[in-house]
């Protein structure tokens, strides 16, 4: 969790050295054009805060199962009838308040370097949290099953969570990358969710106006809701041939 | 010429070693809860693991050492291969002071533990010696002779360039063996040796350990929970309780101690040395 | 001497041994850091470039970039095998087993990160060469200034890893030592914002890195960016730093031979 905060934080403070210190607030049209006027660190804080939920969501659902059978006591879940989505929600629900904590401390932070987050406290901001984190849930029940597949937490996790960080737009427009990246950033729910959450936040828009962007989200969470069931049906024929065969 | 004993002194006297009333205090610190306050406190706490112990440890010998768990056998271990300082008493080995000499002591001994510890299983076995020769400052040929006669010896030449993940529990025995004799040392200090291995494989284990000590003429301290393996294996026994030794001989003379008494011989058998181990822990601790 | 030389090319050995072809390696220490290198990349897209402090182009923030990534990698790649291994010779009883030998433990912690710099680092310094060469930084007339900041690089980072190899082999969790040497070096040692641009009390907290030394010496040889404070305080902080980090190692390690001496323990605390 501090370690999380810490990189949080520190995507902040990073930009902040780079905006103040050494480029004196001297950016380019571009930005002013990709990003609809938005300020520059309030922009960069709604990236990284959304971000911090993200990895969170899915570093705390997607290792779930493995952390199980590292330990030993995948063998006694397995054995019972519970039903299985019952046991991510579980999950989802005990890490949700920590994860918020996280998401809290960023944006603290993020608004004592001059971000302006005056509609955080909204109807609108909360109910595009609550949509981040289940597509976030959704894509860390794939993840899970990935995760037992390659019997992998640290690689997996990395790769993804730097991966996300380079093509997701959270510290800067999608339009700079090139455009191969920016159709691969496409299947990230992270991706549609930042640009919604600054949508939201930055120019107050209503959710009416970003019905593309929260059918992007749906869909994306289906599609990796999908894949994580069908997957996790396999691993787990396979897991109790291998635990108890 | 490579398993030969390097250092073999004349004077029968100081061919051992000897440590005359071992002490080691360890210092604990507890973390106590105060009636008043949020905060516990730490307490320091004396633990007496070692309270008085004299043995020698002669080369050509395999000497036992034998006890309940927490009796002090590992502390003894680890103060007698120079891990450790005892907290006073004295220990010399072929007549040098091991206690100020330790790096010299450390150039001549080896610590052999059971269980698949202390590899490195991604290594091979040729590969592992290498670099556990290299510490104790072997080189070039001479290293690669060792490694080879060691291999030789402990039935581990086929295997030599297989990673020690692949190998059998046996197997990685056999290799700890090789590892703790890589420094060809005078002395060898081994724990439970044959720990969770099958009884061919212990069988092999026991006739090496006794190769080393009888024909090659090292000295062994050798400690074990299978009585029945320090009864084939040692030369002299020390039974340890509570960090002092509260009975030693030799197996006759340790079962020769129970041979007259009515309420342990209740056959006309003599008393194994099982039962004796017990009798004296009961009889110490009553 | 030459017990001391025996000792530390077996560390080496061992090192490559061990590590050899690890998907670990390639992972952490070349997708990871090209990832990230990429990332901080388009993190200054935003910003107009005006050749403030030798930054005056895409091609110009490569090189300065690429140096900087270069030497925070073989830094970096110190603090994570010295972390990583110390666990694995501790889990593996290997680092027991290590003290009971008369070998010398500076040349056990020297011989660790030199291996794991010739091992792990290779492949992103091979990136961020090509990359200097793309950009022109490294040419024919200079190139004979590449294996001096290589060599400057291999120096400076077993020094430090040495110390990290004392830090984590003698303690039961160092892991907060990721936390404070990951981030805050990154930021303060100028890998990615040049040092000189930061207000006055960050460019004191940037003089305890070895790693903004190396970094500045680097980027001044190849004319990336002059250091305000001139190359030779640049080249005395360095070998300041370096004398200071070998005193704390071989203070650590006679320190921790004490300790274990008398608990037998290979750990402070």
């Amino acid at each position: 969790m501090v370690s999380r905060i810490v990189t949080g934080v520190t995507q902040i403070i990073f930009p902040y050295f780079m905006y103040h210190y050494y480029i004196h607030g001297n950016l380019n049209s571009e930005f002013h054009e990709y990003a609809n006027g938005a300020d520059y660190m309030t922009y960069v804080v709604l990236g990284s805060a959304l971000n911090v939920l993200a990895v969170s969501t899915l570093m705390n659902i997607g290792r779930a199962l493995i952390t199980e059978l590292r330990e030993g006591t995948l063998e006694t879940l397995l054995m019972t009838p519970m039903p299985r989505y019952a046991y991510f929600c579980g999950c989802l629900l005990e890490q949700t308040a920590r994860a918020l904590l996280e998401f809290g401390a960023v944006t603290a932070v993020g608004a004592l370097v001059g971000a302006d987050l005056g509609y955080l406290f909204s109807v609108r901001a909360a109910a595009v949290i609550l949509l981040a984190v289940f597509s976030f849930f959704c894509m860390g029940i794939a993840l899970s099953s990935l995760m037992l597949y390659t019997r992998d937490t640290y690689l997996t996790q990395n790769t993804l969570f730097i991966t996300m960080n380079l093509v997701c737009g959270i510290m800067y427009p999608l339009q700079y990358l090139p455009a191969g990246l920016q159709y691969a950033a496409q299947i990230f729910p992270l991706t549609p969710a930042v640009s919604l959450f600054r949508n939201v936040m930055i120019e107050n828009q209503s959710l009416s106006v970003n019905q593309l962007l929260i059918w992007q989200i749906v869909l994306l969470s289906g599609v990796y809701l999908l894949i994580g069931t069908v997957w996790y049906k396999k691993m787990e024929l396979k897991l109790v041939e291998s635990i108890f065969g | 010429m490579y398993g030969a004993v390097k250092g073999r002194l004349e004077d029968q006297d100081a061919r051992k070693i000897i440590a005359q009333h071992l002490v080691k205090d360890y210092i604990l610190k507890e973390k106590i809860m105060e009636k008043s306050g949020l905060f516990g406190r730490k307490q320091k706490r004396v633990i007496h693991a070692v309270k008085d112990i004299s043995l020698e440890i002669p080369q050509e010998k395999i000497i036992g050492v034998l006890g309940i768990n927490g009796a002090g056998k590992t502390t003894t271990i680890r103060m007698l291969a120079s891990i450790i300082a005892p907290t006073s008493g004295s220990l010399t080995m072929n007549g040098v002071d091991a206690v100020k000499n330790h790096l010299w002591i450390k150039e001549r001994i080896n610590v052999i533990s059971g269980g698949e510890r202390n590899l490195y299983w991604r290594l091979t076995a040729k590969e592992n010696l290498r670099y556990f020769g290299s510490l104790y400052g072997l080189s070039g040929v001479d290293l690669d002779k060792r490694i080879a006669y060691l291999l030789r010896t402990v039935g581990l030449e086929e295997a030599a360039n297989v990673p020690v993940e692949r190998y059998s529990k046996g197997m990685k025995q056999r290799l700890q063996i090789a590892r703790g004799l890589i420094n060809d040392p005078i002395y060898l200090f081994m724990d439970e040796p044959t720990l969770g291995l099958d009884i061919v494989i212990a069988k092999e284990i026991r006739n090496l350990v006794s190769d080393l000590a009888h024909k090659e003429g090292r000295g062994i301290l050798l400690t074990t929970h299978y009585i029945s393996e320090a009864e084939e294996l040692c030369d002299y026994i020390y039974i340890l309780d509570k960090g002092r030794i509260i009975a030693e001989g030799t197996k006759e003379q340790l079962k020769g101690l129970l041979a007259y008494e009515p309420k342990v011989v209740t056959s006309v058998q003599e008393p194994s040395l099982e039962e004796a181990l017990i009798e004296i822990i009961n009889r110490c601790n009553s | 001497m030459k017990k001391f030389l025996i000792v530390m090319k077996a560390e080496i050995t061992k090192q490559q041994q061990h590590d050899y072809h690890s998907a670990y390696v390639y992972f952490s220490l070349l997708i990871w850091p090209i990832l990230g290198f990429f990332e901080v990349y388009y993190a200054y897209k935003p910003f107009e470039l005006t050749d403030y402090m030798g930054i005056e182009d895409g091609k110009t923030l490569l090189a300065f970039l690429g140096t900087g990534f270069m030497a925070y990698t073989c830094f970096w790649s110190m603090v994570q095998n010295a972390w990583s291994m110390a666990n694995q010779e501790r889990r593996g009883g290997t680092l027991e087993i290590a003290s009971l030998t008369p070998a010398s433990r500076l040349a056990m912690s020297y011989g660790r990160a030199l291996g794991a710099l010739i091992q792990e680092v290779w492949m992103f310094v091979c990136f961020c060469g090509f990359l200097l060469m793309y950009t022109k930084t490294i040419r024919w007339d200079n190139l004979f200034l590449l294996p001096a900041v290589l060599l400057l690089l291999i120096i400076s980072s077993t020094v430090w890893g040495g110390m990290l190899n004392a830090v984590f082999l003698f303690s039961r969790d160092a892991s907060i030592v990721m936390d404070v040497f990951d981030m805050p070096m990154t930021l303060f040692s100028g890998t990615r914002v040049p040092v000189d641009s930061f207000p006055c009390w960050a460019r004191i907290v940037s003089m305890v890195f070895p790693l903004t030394y190396c970094i500045n010496i680097i980027r001044f040889a190849l004319h990336i960016q002059k250091s305000s404070r001139g190359w030779q305080a640049e080249i005395l902080g360095l070998l300041i730093c370096l004398g200071v980090m070998t005193a704390v190692t071989v203070f650590l390690i006679g320190r921790a031979e004490r300790h274990n001496r008398e608990t037998g323990e290979l750990q402070f605390y």
